[in-house]
């Protein structure tokens, strides 16, 4: 056994498509990689780079499955005593090998280089099991299609098939379908919110169970069944009912959930609100207007963080209903007043480590901060009033940053900002000591704007 | 009943020399009858993989993983013949000697003339140190010094082992062979020694040489 294994193994087709393997790999992780070291989020990257490595395993797995039937070698493997479903397992079981190989070693990779800047928390394993299940599977239904099939193009359209799947269910699952979070590409833990919150591997398990289930089912049709061998060969058959079983109820259970939130996980098992919260000491701005806090995990990021929201919130210091603290919470996706005594400015989880990254991502980040200390709370861009996308712009003008196109819409508020941006600082401050409370109530038309 | 030594099928195309090797070597299931191999039945599961584990069959139309190396193609199948580990490497070196390949035995197998190719499969073939020894046009794509060399080591097995040699060539079979059967449209035809071969043909049937005239007289009388 060994000794086929490791002749299978030197001579693996997914050998040859290694460098490319890891070059979409590499792609594909640093397409997520962000540049905050966030254990959760980096997590997520490695099980999304199946989105470049799975085809190519489900190819070379066809390709492989399908070479004794290609090579004309069939009659003389059917000559040897060793057991052809056993045989054809080991060279599955060498593709699977280097498959987990290179998704092991770019997870180390990315580890590694995590370890080496992250300010909090450790590696969130449930991703990573789950693409390396997804990889179990994908060959084990790769090898058996190409064992079932043994054409030369099965293993390309095994490949394209993979992808269509793949993107075809991540586009179904941001659009809420419970089954399209079975896409071994779609992140399998709360991510951001696990940060904040214990939340529990539902989703991981789950697709772990869907993706061994294929294995199951791959690894049964892998020894091509024939009825009119059922006598002599139960095996296969019963291994092929066990992996429909068991594929079947994980997706049954998945189709039962009622989706919440996209990013975090499956109502049907619990969501982040009913997971309990993480303790952590957040890391705070010192001698700063507005006491930025931030989670821990975000520490670097609170240096710029606190840089914008104090430039921006500036000019409105001191102000009734100005924030002096902020703090970060989880499943939010913009900047927040709260009113209170002081207010209390919370921030969200998943934009912020966008600012010194994607720069449309900070800008509008920038803009909703902006817009958050103008007007009252949940005010979206879309709902404000000429006269507070007037100020808000404004307010950025003044921190020298740039503002996304939806605070620049309607007659006059350029203008206006333009006007607002270039008063004295004494006369903002006057200005806005007599309008803010009735800017924010969203009563002050823009032609009160100076 | 077939016994040790070398034992050559002959016939034109399409009598069904290679579905009776094919037979043999348990790739297929006769449609009637039964075939007994090595003293076991082959539609026995037990049974037929301890017939398999001492034989050696080389298929008309060759396979090969072309990315294997002789040595890893040879070692492939030894392995598939469950030959023990401690042996393994000794009869792939031995095999590979004796088809005359040890100086390519590292080559890869899609750099190999097709000469070449069928003398590793007939290393593959003779790993195991078969007891029945099955070979469909062992001699195709050989140059005359090989086809000398071939037959001698087909003497040479044929000492301990049965040898079938299914073969257009009637030279071979007159060079190496212990028996000679004629197949035609699926039955035989003719088995008998090469010598009772010759016997049978008469100046006037077609042929150069006493066994080719022999072949064609009972392929006439076949016909009839």
């Amino acid at each position: 056994m060994t000794g086929i294994l490791r002749i299978e193994a030197r001579r693996n087709a997914l050998l040859l498509l290694l460098p490319v393997s890891a070059l979409l790999l590499w792609f594909s992780i640093n397409h997520q990689f962000g540049s905050l070291a966030l254990w959760t989020a980096r997590s997520a990257a490695v099980q999304s780079s199946l989105q470049g490595l799975a085809p190519f395993v489900v190819g070379a797995a066809a390709w492989t499955a399908s070479r004794d039937e290609r090579r004309q070698l069939s009659d003389l493997l059917a000559s040897t005593p060793r057991d052809p479903w056993q045989r054809t397992m080991l060279t599955a079981a060498s593709t699977c090998g280097w498959a987990l190989a290179a998704y092991l070693a770019a997870t180390a990779v990315v580890f590694s280089l995590t370890a080496a800047n992250a300010t909090w928390g450790h590696p969130a394993w449930w991703p990573v099991a789950a693409g390396a299940a997804a990889i179990v599977g994908g060959t084990a239904v790769g090898h058996a299609a190409g064992r079932l099939v043994p054409s030369r193009f099965t293993a390309p359209l095994a490949a394209l098939a993979v992808y269509a799947l793949m993107t075809g269910t991540m586009e179904a699952a941001l659009h809420r379908a419970p089954l399209g979070m079975l896409s071994p590409i779609y992140d399998s833990t709360g991510l951001n919110a696990s940060v904040f919150y214990r939340t529990t591997p539902d989703l991981a398990v789950l697709q772990i169970c869907v993706y061994l289930g294929l294995a199951v089912i791959g690894i049964g049709l892998s020894a091509r069944p024939r009825l009119q061998h059922l006598a002599e060969r139960r095996g296969p058959v019963i291994v092929t009912a066990v992996g429909l079983g068991l594929t079947t109820v994980a997706v049954a259970v998945a189709a039962t959930a009622r989706v919440t939130d996209p990013t975090a996980s499956l109502a049907w098992f619990g969501t982040s609100a009913t997971d309990s919260p993480v303790a952590y000491r957040p890391a705070c701005s010192d001698q700063t207007p507005v006491r930025v806090c931030v989670h821990p995990a975000y520490t670097d990021e609170l240096a710029t963080v606190s840089t914008v929201v104090n430039q921006i919130a500036a000019p409105l210091a001191g102000l009734p209903g100005t924030p002096t603290a902020t703090v970060q919470v989880a499943d939010a996706t913009a900047p927040r007043i709260e009113p209170g005594d002081p207010a209390l400015l919370t921030l969200p989880d998943l934009v912020i480590h966008g600012l010194d990254a994607p720069a449309d991502d900070a800008a509008g980040f920038r803009t909703r901060l902006a817009l958050a200390l103008v007007s009252a709370p949940g005010t979206t861009p879309a709902g404000s009033t000429p006269a507070q996308r007037a100020l808000a712009l404004s307010l950025l003008l003044r921190a020298h940053t740039s503002a996304v196109d939806m605070l620049t819409s309607g007659a006059g508020v350029t203008q206006a900002a333009d006007e607002l941006a270039s008063l004295e600082p004494r006369q903002l401050t006057a200005w806005l000591s007599t309008h803010l409370a009735a800017l924010r109530a969203g009563s002050l038309p823009l032609t009160d704007v100076p | 009943m077939i016994g040790t030594g070398v034992f050559g099928l002959l016939g034109p195309n399409g009598a069904g020399k290679t579905t009776l090797l094919r037979m043999l070597a348990t790739v297929i299931a006769p449609s009637s009858g039964s075939i007994r191999l090595l003293d076991r039945s082959p539609s026995d599961r037990g049974e037929r993989r301890e017939i398999r584990r001492r034989l050696g069959y080389l298929p008309q139309a060759l396979g090969y993983y072309p990315n294997f190396t002789v040595a890893e193609f040879v070692e492939y199948f030894a392995l598939l013949k469950e030959i023990p580990p401690a042996e393994v490497s000794r009869s792939v070196a031995v095999a590979i000697e004796r088809v005359d390949l040890g100086d390519r035995a590292r080559s890869k197998m899609r750099t190999l003339s097709g000469g070449m190719l069928r003398r590793a499969g007939i290393a593959q073939a003779i790993v195991n140190s078969p007891q029945l020894l099955l070979l469909d046009e062992p001699t195709a794509g050989l140059d005359p010094e090989q086809r000398v060399q071939l037959r001698a080591l087909l003497r040479e097995i044929g000492r301990d082992a049965t040898v079938v040699v299914s073969t257009h060539l009637v030279e071979d079979v007159g060079a190496a062979c212990d028996q000679v059967g004629l197949m035609f449209a699926g039955r035989t035809v003719f088995t008998g020694t090469p010598d009772e071969l010759i016997g049978r043909g008469d100046p006037s049937a077609a042929g150069d040489a006493p066994l080719e005239r022999g072949y064609s007289a009972v392929m006439a009388q076949a016909r009839e």
